[in-house]
Parts: C-alpha cells; structure tokens; sequence
C-alpha cells in the first residue's frame, strides 16, 4: 500500500437489508483514490453511489472485502472527512441559525475568535453572508445546501465525500459553486469524492471518474480525465478533450440505458 | 457558541417584542374563549338564591374565600399545590426524557421494560395512593412519588416515539462530524425532541394537578385538596365552589403559562 492513497477498497461487498431479505448492492469493488485527486462517481439512480460513500464514510457496514482511508480501515467515523448529505432538508438542525449549523462541527474544539473566523471563512466561500443569522426552515433548497457544504468545509476536512450536493441548485450558482469547490480543492488539497448523475459536471470537476453499473453494482468504466487545471467553465468546456469525454461518457449511459 | 454581533441583536430584539405582541393577542382570545363561563356565573349571581345552602351565589363563594384568605389558610394551600405540582413535573419530566429516550433508543431495552411499563400505566393513580401511605408514609415525598407516578406516561410516551421519528439522516450528521456522546445529547437529540417532550409535559399537567388534589384529599396532607375536603365536611357550600373556582384558575394558569412556554421554545423550529 502506498502512502499516497487516500480511500483503498478492495472486493468491497455491501448488503443492505430489502423486502425479500438481504441484498446485495455492491459487489467485489476494486477503488483506489489518491490523496488530493477528485473523483466522481456516475450511475443511474438506485445504482449504490450513496451506498458506496456512505460505506466510506463510515456510516454504512461493510460485509465483505476492505474499505480503507489513509491505511486504517473504515468502521466509523472517521476524523479528517466530511461528508456532505443529499438529504440536506434532514441534515441540518432546524433549531440553529445558518450561522451556528455551520459551527456544529467545531465549535467543539475551537472557540472564540478562531471559531468565528473558520466559521465566517467557510459561510462566505459558499455565499451565504446575508443569510447567516436566518434559520434553514427559512431558506430556499438551494441555500440549505450551501449551509451544509460550509458546515463541512468549516471542518477543514483532508477529504470530503458529496452526495450531489449540487442536485438542487440552479445553474448559475451550480457553476459558481462548482468554481469554488475547486478553488477550495487546489487550496486545501483535500481529496473530493463527489456522486453525481450530471456527466458534464463530472468531467468538469474530476481528475477521475467512476461510472457504476449493474445490481449488483460494480464499476463499469473508470476513465482519466486529462484536462488543464484550473479549470474555467467556458474555456475547459470548449477543448476538444472535453468534448470527447462527453461524447463517450454520453454514449456509455445511452448504453446503460438501454442495457 | 459564537457571540452574536451588534448587527444582529436588532432583529432579534424586535423578535421578541413581535413575540410579546403574538402572546398577548393570544391571552386575549384566551380570556374572550371564558366569556361563556363568566356570563352563567353573572346569571347565577343575579338570579341565585344568597341564602340557598347548596347553591350560593358568586359573591358567597367571595366572601367564603376572603375569609380563608384572612384567616391566612387560602395562600398557603395554593402554594403548597404549587408547588408540589410545579415539583413533580419536573421530577416526571427528567424520568420520563431519560427512560423514554433510553427505550426509544434502544428496540432490546424496550422490549426487556416494555411490558412491566405498559402494567404500570395501566394501575390507576388514585389506588396507589393508599400503597405509596403505607409504604412511604404520609408526608411530602409520598406525595411527590404518587404525582410523578401519574405525569410520568405522557412525557416518556411521547419522548419514546419522537426517539424513533428521529430523521436518520440528522443522526448521522452528528456522527459524522464526530460529536462526542453528550454533545449528540444536548445538540441533537433534546432540542430535537423538544416539540414531543413539551407535548408530553403538557398532556402530564393536568394529571399532576387532579392527583396532587387527590393525594391531599385522601390524606388531608395541606394543599387545596384538603381545604376542599374540610369545607364540604362542614357543609361550607359557598366554599367549596369558590375553591372549585380556584382550582379551575389553578389549572388555567399552569396551562396557559406551558403553552406560553412552548410556543416560545418552539419559535427557532418554525413550529410554534
Ligand atoms: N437504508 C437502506 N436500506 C435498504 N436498502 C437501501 C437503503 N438505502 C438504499 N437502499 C437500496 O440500495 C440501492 C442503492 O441505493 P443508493 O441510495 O445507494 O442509490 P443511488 O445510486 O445513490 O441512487 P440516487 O442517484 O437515486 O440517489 C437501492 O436499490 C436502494 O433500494
Ligand atoms: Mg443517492
């Protein structure tokens, strides 16, 4: 094992529990990111990319193989990564303004003026200055889930796991955001595992991507993306590389979809 | 915590002054809601009989209660309910968030306390009472063990089911930015079950309120159960209603100040 890895799975098997009993959702998943890279992970819906990030993340059991980030293996939590819900609605606390949600994950070992220096860094790297003291029951889906990206970008985390966490923005705060996830990436350096159905927001942002297949899921295509950082959403996106990325990965879902 | 700036001490400020407004306008429909009452006591006093022994009219039950004031047995009786009431409701509050959030959280503990518990609840308060003499004795921690025995189901029933209507996702939140057992305690689980255990404090109210009477009048401990008991010994029928009143305002009061709270601590969840 190298010590640039970050994540390492090896024959990784989920099982989640379903109506006629077990069942299997990944099956023998070979994965190696390496520190600072960002990978995303493509698939249909109900493929297992959420399983597989949770499984990561520590929040879901693994049944069989390895799953294991900088050497340890992953059984919990662990201290360093962020993980960034689709389910924003029900991962914030409605009882705290935007402000103290995004403190939630260090207000516990940071205080006073270096608390709210990490915590106003991290609001106005998404955005949210003018809505800092508003609850999330009075913010829109999109500003809800800017909260949770500060609440995880707050933690200064080494890596960050997103559920699509851009699913229900608009596109011009999509391709905002997208900026500055990397800006904040080249910044930090923290290794990205980002899920997502959107191809070209894929291309756009990864140095690799995963695309996930079948049911059980396995991965079907692991393809480089070779394009120059930094990336612009105007000039990256008219390189002729880009271009044949899209082409192909379009034409491997055309696959899946009629699979 | 982050110390809030001077910015945003304005809004909130005019918050709790719109939240003043709200509660008045509320004690306002509240007393409106009383008219009824108010209007059959003002009939019953311009059409009663004053020398009428089991039906005195309103100023009777007055003077019947100024006396008791005078005599200095009216004050000391509401406080000692009160108090005993105000008492077991915390007591039956922290049980019931404790155990009920145990058993929420725990399907093998609810299935180990489950049946004992349900056989419990069923026993009705005013039975326990004589045991609880016997056992105990007649003095103010039997007292405080029959009240909470009462007020303790609703708080644990509801705590228990709001534990499990948790949103998995808010748990997992606060596993993975790796807070610590009481951080979850107190940052995640309380206010998040804050509505449930509110609700359940407030169905316990008026339960702690009828068996604190109950207790007073089955062993004359003082309290307003015991003036009540000894006015309707001696035939004071004037008194008896006008303790009835006391008792009915008694309530009222508790329960409109819950309320009040409630809407209150509620009001940072939009659902108040
Ligand atoms: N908590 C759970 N218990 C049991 N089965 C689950 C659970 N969550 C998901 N599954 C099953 O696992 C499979 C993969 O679900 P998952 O949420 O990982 O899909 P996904 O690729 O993230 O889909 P989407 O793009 O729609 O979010 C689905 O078939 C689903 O039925
Ligand atoms: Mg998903």
């Amino acid at each position: 094992m190298t010590t640039q890895s970050s994540f390492e799975c090896e024959q990784l098997c989920i099982d989640l529990p379903g109506a006629p009993g077990v069942r299997r959702i990944i099956e023998n998943l070979d994965l190696e990111v390496g520190k600072g890279e960002f990978v995303s992970i493509l698939g249909g819906s109900g493929t297992g990319k959420t399983t597989l990030l949770r499984a990561l993340a520590g929040l879901t059991p693994y049944s069989g193989g390895r799953a294991a980030y900088e050497g340890r293996d992953v059984r919990s939590p662990v201290p360093g990564m962020a993980m960034v819900f689709q389910d924003y609605g029900h991962a914030l606390l409605m009882w705290r303004t935007a402000r103290r949600n995004v403190a939630l994950g260090v207000e516990g070992r940071l205080g006073g003026d270096e608390l709210d220096r990490k915590v106003q860094n991290a609001i106005r790297m998404v955005g949210l200055e003018r809505f800092q003291d508003e609850y999330p029951w009075r913010l829109s889906g999109g500003m809800q889930q800017r909260v949770q990206i500060a609440r995880a970008l707050a933690m200064e985390p080494n890596a960050l796991l997103m559920d699509e966490p851009f699913g229900a923005l608009d596109a011009m705060t999509k391709a905002s955001l997208q900026d500055q996830l990397l800006a904040v990436q080249a910044e930090t350096g923290a290794t990205v595992l980002f899920v997502t159905h959107d191809i070209e927001e894929a291309i756009y942002l990864s140095d690799t991507i995963i695309m996930l297949k079948g049911s059980p899921a396995r991965i079907a295509r692991r393809i480089t993306v070779d394009l120059p950082r930094p990336r612009d959403q105007i000039a990256t996106k008219e390189l002729p590389e880009y271009l044949r990325l899209r082409h192909q990965l379009y034409e491997a879902f055309r696959h899946e979809i009629h699979a | 915590m982050i110390a809030t700036n001077a910015s945003a001490q304005a809004p909130i400020g005019r918050a709790s002054r719109q939240w003043a407004l709200h509660a008045a306008v509320n004690a306002a429909s509240a007393l409106q809601g009383l008219l009824p009452l108010i209007a059959l006591l003002l009939l019953w006093q311009v059409l009663g009989d004053p020398r009428s022994p089991y039906f005195p009219p309103p100023s009777a039950w007055a003077a019947a209660l100024i006396e008791r004031t005078s005599s200095g047995e009216l004050l000391p009786a509401v406080l000692m309910t009160f108090q005993s009431v105000a008492m077991a409701l915390v007591v039956a509050t922290a049980l019931g968030v404790g155990i009920g959030g145990l058993i929420g959280a725990s399907p093998r503990l609810a299935r180990c306390l489950g049946p004992t518990l349900e056989f419990l609840r069923t026993l009705p308060p005013p039975t326990i009472v004589p045991v609880a003499a016997l056992i105990v004795g007649v003095n103010d921690t039997m007292k405080l063990f029959v009240i909470v025995f009462a007020a303790l189901w609703p708080v644990l029933l509801n705590t228990t089911s709001g534990v499990r209507s948790l949103h998995p996702t808010l748990l997992e939140a606060a596993r993975s930015l790796q807070l610590g057992p009481l951080a979850r305690i107190t940052k995640i689980f309380l206010p998040a079950l804050l509505p449930s255990i509110l609700t359940g404090v407030r169905v316990a109210a008026p339960l702690a309120i009828i068996v604190s009477l109950l207790a007073e009048m089955l062993t004359l401990m003082p309290g307003l159960g015991a003036l009540l008991l000894t006015a309707q010994r001696n035939f004071n029928a004037a008194e008896v209603f006008g303790l009835l009143t006391v008792v009915g305002a008694f309530g009222f009061v508790l329960n409109a100040a819950l309320a009040a709270f409630e809407s209150w601590a509620l009001k940072p969840q939009g659902r108040s």
